[in-house]
C-alpha cells in the first residue's frame, strides 16, 4: 500500500502548477485523473499525526495536523474533489478554470489540516480568491458583478477573521487552532467564520455568486467554502448556544427563500444555507452526539449537494436553460441524470434509506436530548420545506410536460461522476455504520439507532404528508419568472450610499483640505526663504492690521517706483517675495540644529528606548 | 415527554408545517419578488433608482 504522508494540499497545488505544461486533449485528461487519484491516496492514507511543522519568525506553523475531525473532512473533500475533476473533463475548456478549481480544493484541504490559525488564515484567503476565479470564468457581465460582490464579502470576512486571530494571539500567546475565550476577538472570529458559513444575514454572497459560476465551478463551490467554515466552527466554537439557534434560523430561512426561486442553481444555493444550518446547529449543541451529527451531515451533504449541482449543471449544459419555468420533460431525454437527481433529492430531504436521513435525524435527536425543543421543531420544519422544494425541483425539471425542449444525455465523464456519488448517497443511507466509524466520537455515533422503528415511521409519516401537501398546494408554489430579493437589497442600497458619500461629501471635504494645505505649504515655503525678514514683514503686517502702526512708507519687497497711494495691498504684495534669501548652507545649518535638539530631547527622555 | 410519542404527531406536523412554509413564502414573495431584470433596470436610471 502506498503511503504519501504529505499534506494533500501539495498534490493539488503541484497539479495546478503543472497543468499548463501538459497541453490539451487526452494527455490533459489523464493528467487530471492522475491528480485526482493521487489526491485521494494522499488523503485516505493519512494517519493521525502532527507533522510538517515549519518555524516562521518565532511561530511554529503546522501544515499537517491530522486527528479524527480533520481526517473525515479530508476524506470527503478529496473524494468529492475527484468527482468534480472528473465531472469537468468535458465542460471545462480553459486551463485557468481547472487551476482555480485545484487551488480551491487544495487550499480547502490545507485549511482542514492546518494546525495553527495563521496557516488556516492563509488557506482561507487562497480559497476565497481561487473560488472567485470559478465565478469569473463564466465570462458574463452578471458573473463579473456577482464575483465582485462575492470577493468583497470574503475580504470583509477575512479581515474580521485575521483581526480575531491577532487578538486571540495577543491575549493567549498561542496560535494553535482551538476554542477562543470571549471578548472582541471572539466576536470578530465568529463573524469571520460566519461569512464563510453563511450566517444570516451574512449569507447573501452565496445565492448571489453560486448560480453565476461555471457549470463545473459551481460543483466545486457548493462543497468547500461553507464546509470549511463549519469545520473551523467545530474547532473554535463548539457548544455555543447562540450558534445552535443561528443554525435553526438558517435552516428555516434558506428553505423559505428556496421555495421562491426560479433559477435552479439559486434554489440549490438557498438549500446550502438551509442545510449548513443543520450542521451549525449540531456544532452549536456541542454534545458528542451533536458534533457527530453536524459532521456526519457535512459528509452527507457534500455528497448529495455536489450531486445536485452536477445534475443541474448537466441540465444547463445540455439545454442552455436555468429557470424552472423553461424546463420540464427531461425525464425521458436525460434518464441517468434524472435518476441520480432523484436520489440526491431524496437524500437531501432525509427520506428513509438515503444518507440525509441518518445525519439529519442525529442532529434533531441531539437537539431533543439537550432539551432544545424549539430548535428541534425548527429543524423538523426545515426538513418539511426541503422536501417540498425538491419535489418542486424534480417535478418542474424532469416530469412536467414540455414538448418544446431539446436535450440529450450528459457526456460520459459527467455521468460517471454523478453515478458514483449517487451510489455513496444510497450506500451510506443503507449502511450508516460505514460513516459512523469515522466520526469524531464513534462510540456515541454507534449507539445512535438511525433506524429505530418509531423514528422511521415518524419520518415516513411526515414525508408522506408533505408529498400529499405538495400535490394539493402545487399551484401556490409554482415557479414564476421573478427574482426575489433578499437582504442583499439593503447591502446594495448601502453600497450605493457609500459611493455617494465618497463622491459628494468626502470629495468636497478632501478638496477643501487640499486647498488649505496648499496655501499653508505655500506660506511655509515663503517663510523659509528668509525667516528673519519674513517675520519682520509678518509682524509689520499684523501690527498694521491691528491699527498699532501706520502702513510703512516703503513696504518691504515693494519692487518698483514710488507710489503715493500706498494701500493695504502693498504689504500683501510684499509677502509674496522677500528680497533677501537665506543661503542653502544656512538652511542646512538650521536643519542640523533642529535634529541635534531633537536628538538631545530624545536621548534625555528615552524616547524609542 | 418526547414529541414523537403523541399519536400521528408527525403527520399533523407535516400538514401544519407545509401550510406554514407555503404561506410564509407566499407572503414574503409578494413583498420581495420583482421582475427578472430588476437590478439592471434599477441601475439603468429612471430617477436614481429609488423606486424599490
Amino acid at each position: 500500500m502506498i503511503e504519501l504522508n504529505i499534506p494533500p494540499v501539495l498534490v493539488y497545488v503541484v497539479g495546478a502548477a503543472l497543468l499548463p505544461l501538459v497541453g490539451r486533449g487526452r494527455v490533459r485528461r489523464w493528467f487530471l485523473v492522475a491528480v485526482a487519484v493521487l489526491g485521494l491516496v494522499s488523503a485516505f492514507t493519512l494517519k493521525p499525526q502532527t507533522s510538517w511543522v515549519v518555524p516562521f519568525s518565532g511561530f511554529e506553523l503546522v501544515f499537517l495536523h491530522a486527528d479524527r475531525l480533520s481526517l473525515i473532512m479530508g476524506y470527503i473533500f478529496s473524494f468529492i474533489g475527484a468527482a468534480a475533476i472528473l465531472y469537468g473533463l468535458d465542460v471545462v475548456r480553459e486551463n485557468g478554470e481547472y487551476i482555480c478549481g485545484l487551488l480551491y480544493l487544495g487550499s480547502a484541504l490545507g485549511a482542514v489540516f492546518a494546525g495553527d490559525f495563521f496557516t488556516l488564515y492563509i488557506f482561507w484567503e487562497i480559497m476565497a480568491f481561487s473560488s472567485l476565479g470559478l465565478v469569473w470564468y463564466s465570462r458574463t457581465e452578471r458573473a463579473r458583478n456577482a464575483g465582485m460582490r462575492y470577493i468583497l464579502f470574503h475580504l470583509f470576512g477575512g479581515c474580521a477573521f485575521l483581526a480575531g486571530i491577532v487578538i486571540h494571539y495577543m491575549s493567549t500567546g498561542s496560535i494553535a487552532v482551538g476554542p477562543v475565550e470571549t471578548g472582541v476577538g471572539y466576536f470578530l472570529l465568529l463573524m469571520g467564520i460566519g461569512v464563510n458559513t453563511a450566517f444570516i444575514p451574512l449569507h447573501t454572497w452565496l445565492p448571489d455568486a453560486y448560480p453565476k459560476a461555471t457549470i463545473a465551478g459551481a460543483v466545486f463551490m457548493s462543497v468547500y467554502t461553507t464546509k470549511t467554515g463549519v469545520y473551523v466552527l467545530a474547532r473554535t466554537f463548539p457548544g455555543v448556544e447562540a450558534v445552535a439557534y443561528m443554525g435553526g434560523v438558517m435552516a428555516l430561512y434558506g428553505v423559505i427563500f428556496a421555495l421562491m426561486q426560479n433559477d435552479v442553481r439559486k434554489l440549490l444555493s438557498y438549500h446550502i444555507v438551509s442545510q449548513v444550518g443543520y450542521m451549525v446547529a449540531g456544532i452549536g449543541i456541542g454534545t458528542a452526539i451533536g458534533i457527530d451529527g453536524g459532521i456526519a451531515h457535512v459528509f452527507n451533504h457534500i455528497l448529495y449537494k455536489a450531486l445536485l449541482f452536477m445534475c443541474m449543471g448537466a441540465v444547463i449544459y445540455r439545454t442552455g436553460r436555468n429557470n424552472l419555468t423553461d424546463l420540464g420533460g427531461l425525464a425521458r431525454k436525460m434518464p441517468v441524470t434524472m435518476i441520480t437527481c432523484v436520489i440526491a433529492a431524496l437524500s437531501i430531504s432525509g427520506v428513509v434509506g438515503f444518507n440525509g436521513y441518518i445525519s439529519k435525524g442525529m442532529v434533531i435527536h441531539a437537539a431533543e436530548e439537550s432539551h432544545m425543543h424549539l430548535l428541534a421543531l425548527a429543524l423538523m420544519l426545515g426538513s418539511v420545506g426541503t422536501f417540498l422544494s425538491f419535489l418542486k425541483l424534480t417535478y418542474y425539471t424532469f416530469f412536467r410536460r414540455n414538448e418544446g425542449i431539446e436535450a440529450r444525455e450528459a457526456p460520459l465523464p459527467m455521468l460517471i461522476a454523478m453515478s458514483v456519488t449517487a451510489f455513496f448517497c444510497v450506500a451510506i443511507g443503507v449502511y450508516p455504520k460505514m460513516l459512523y466509524v469515522i466520526l469524531p466520537y464513534p462510540e456515541v455515533a454507534m449507539e445512535y439507532r438511525a433506524y429505530a422503528p418509531g423514528h422511521t415511521a415518524g419520518t415516513l409519516e411526515l414525508l408522506l404528508m408533505t408529498a400529499f401537501m405538495f400535490a394539493a398546494l402545487k399551484v401556490l408554489i409554482a415557479p414564476h419568472e421573478r427574482i426575489t430579493y433578499d437582504i442583499d437589497y439593503l447591502y446594495r442600497k448601502a453600497g450605493r450610499g457609500v459611493i455617494w458619500f465618497c463622491e459628494k461629501p468626502l470629495m468636497a471635504f478632501a478638496s477643501a483640505i487640499d486647498t488649505d494645505l496648499r496655501r499653508l505649504a505655500g506660506s511655509f515655503v515663503w517663510f523659509s526663504r528668509n525667516p528673519a525678514m519674513a517675520s519682520v514683514v509678518l509682524l509689520n503686517a499684523t501690527a498694521t492690521r491691528l491699527g498699532l502702526m501706520k502702513p510703512p512708507a516703503h513696504a518691504y519687497g515693494y519692487r518698483g517706483e514710488e507710489k503715493d497711494d500706498l494701500s493695504w495691498e502693498v504689504p500683501v504684495k510684499a509677502i509674496e517675495e522677500p528680497r533677501e534669501r537665506l543661503s542653502i548652507g544656512t538652511g542646512i545649518l538650521l536643519v542640523v540644529i533642529f535634529f541635534l535638539l531633537y536628538l538631545i530631547v530624545m536621548l534625555t527622555h528615552g524616547w524609542l528606548a | 415527554m418526547m414529541l414523537e410519542e403523541i399519536p400521528a404527531f408527525s403527520a399533523m406536523f407535516g400538514f401544519i408545517g407545509c401550510l406554514l412554509i407555503v404561506a410564509l413564502s407566499k407572503i414574503l414573495g409578494r413583498w420581495l419578488q420583482r421582475r427578472e431584470d430588476y437590478y439592471r433596470w434599477l441601475r439603468s436610471g429612471s430617477g436614481g433608482g429609488e423606486q424599490g
